[in-house]
């Protein structure tokens, strides 16, 4: 199966709101979140363009993090998705289906125009 | 799942790089500690280069838009301070250890009076510097060759053309030495006291503290102005050898 690759500008505008949808089932660490993406169409996402945002929403007070043991070392750094995370995924996800919406109308407004030019 | 906690040299080497950086920025020891540790988390995980993952240690620090700590304007001040008084005692005791050897007064010349000013006008840009400095120090040793030429060729050059000058002031060689190493020392214990490993370590997240070599480097900074008089006074007293 080939992987499109999409505009980074793309990635970067969805990144954000797919980051918080991959936490919404419950807490995991950054290289699960990093395959849960990659798996799901969006190629592979450095941990150069991960963190920073995961930091950002830590600030935000839309994720908390917790260390958990592992054996030799620190173990690994789970993310989870506080109650504001919730609230924000929720607002994010109908401003997005709105976007989407109005790129959508917009393009086939000028695709029927087209259609109707050529006829 | 185990993860392997050992980075391999050139990720350590990178990681190492990452807590310099973060620690130029003024992020807290906790913080530090936390992204170098997810870091090697991810690293270990995925298999993956450091520089590929994560681009520069410079950029990507930059691109955490971690909180800095809030001393940390206070901090560089203190820096600029203690840099100027150390530049005092360094030139004044460079111009009165050979005096002092003969026995002599120390006549403080119109040229070595410019020269005090423009090394102080160049220390106060020292904090902008030392970023710059500090990622250099994989370069130390070629660092404290080049400073020590510059400050024991240049300035003896310096003073060798405003030699037929009447001195300003004449000062005895002895308290000025005294004074000048009480200037010099001062600043630079002053900041060990200060800025001691103890002082904001990295934290490993869950745990204790992690071997810091940020704080090994502002260590090394501390006595840069000792090293460098120290440097300056030896050539002073082998010219003075030569010459007579």
């Amino acid at each position: 199966m080939s992987v499109t690759a999409w505009s980074s500008d793309w990635i970067r505008a969805a990144l954000g709101l797919c980051v918080l949808r991959t936490l919404e089932p419950g807490p995991t660490y950054g290289y699960a979140l990093a395959s849960a993406l990659e798996v799901g169409g969006f190629g592979a996402i450095k941990g150069g363009t991960l963190y920073p945002l995961l930091t950002r929403f830590e600030l935000a007070g839309w994720i908390e993090a917790e260390w958990r043991p592992g054996t030799g070392g620190p173990g690994r750094k789970y993310f989870a998705l506080t109650e504001l995370g919730r609230q924000e995924l929720d607002e994010q996800s109908a401003q997005w289906q709105a976007f989407t919406g109005t790129v959508q109308n917009y393009q086939q407004r000028y695709e029927t125009e087209k259609g109707s030019a050529t006829s | 799942m185990t993860i392997n906690h050992f980075p391999d040299t050139q990720s350590k080497v990178w990681l190492d790089s990452l807590a310099v950086e973060l620690r130029l920025l003024d992020v807290s020891g906790a913080s530090i500690g936390d992204a170098v540790a997810s870091v090697r988390e991810f690293l270990a995980d995925s298999g993956s280069d450091a520089e590929l993952s994560f681009g520069s240690p410079q950029h990507y620090a930059a691109s955490l838009q971690l909180p800095v700590r809030a001393k940390a304007r206070a901090t560089l001040n203190g820096v600029v301070v203690r840099s100027v008084l150390g530049v005092v005692g360094l030139m004044g005791l460079t111009q009165s250890v050979v005096p002092l050897v003969h026995g002599n007064n120390v006549g403080i010349m119109p040229g070595v009076l410019v020269i005090v000013l423009g090394v102080i006008a160049v220390v106060t840009l020292l904090p902008r510097l030392l970023p710059t400095m500090t990622r250099l120090r994989r370069r130390g040793w070629t660092m404290v060759i080049v400073v020590g030429g510059i400050l024991g060729g240049t300035v003896p050059v310096v003073l060798s053309l405003g030699a037929g000058s009447r001195a300003l002031v004449t000062i005895p060689a002895l308290p000025l030495a005294l004074i000048s190493a009480l200037l010099l020392l001062g600043p630079a214990l002053w900041s060990q006291r200060h800025h001691s490993f103890m002082d904001d370590p990295i934290v490993e997240p869950g745990s204790g503290t992690t071997e810091d070599h940020s704080r090994l480097m502002v260590a090394v900074t501390n006595w840069i102005m000792v090293i460098g008089a120290v440097i300056v006074c030896v050539l002073s007293l082998l010219l003075d050898q030569v010459v007579s």
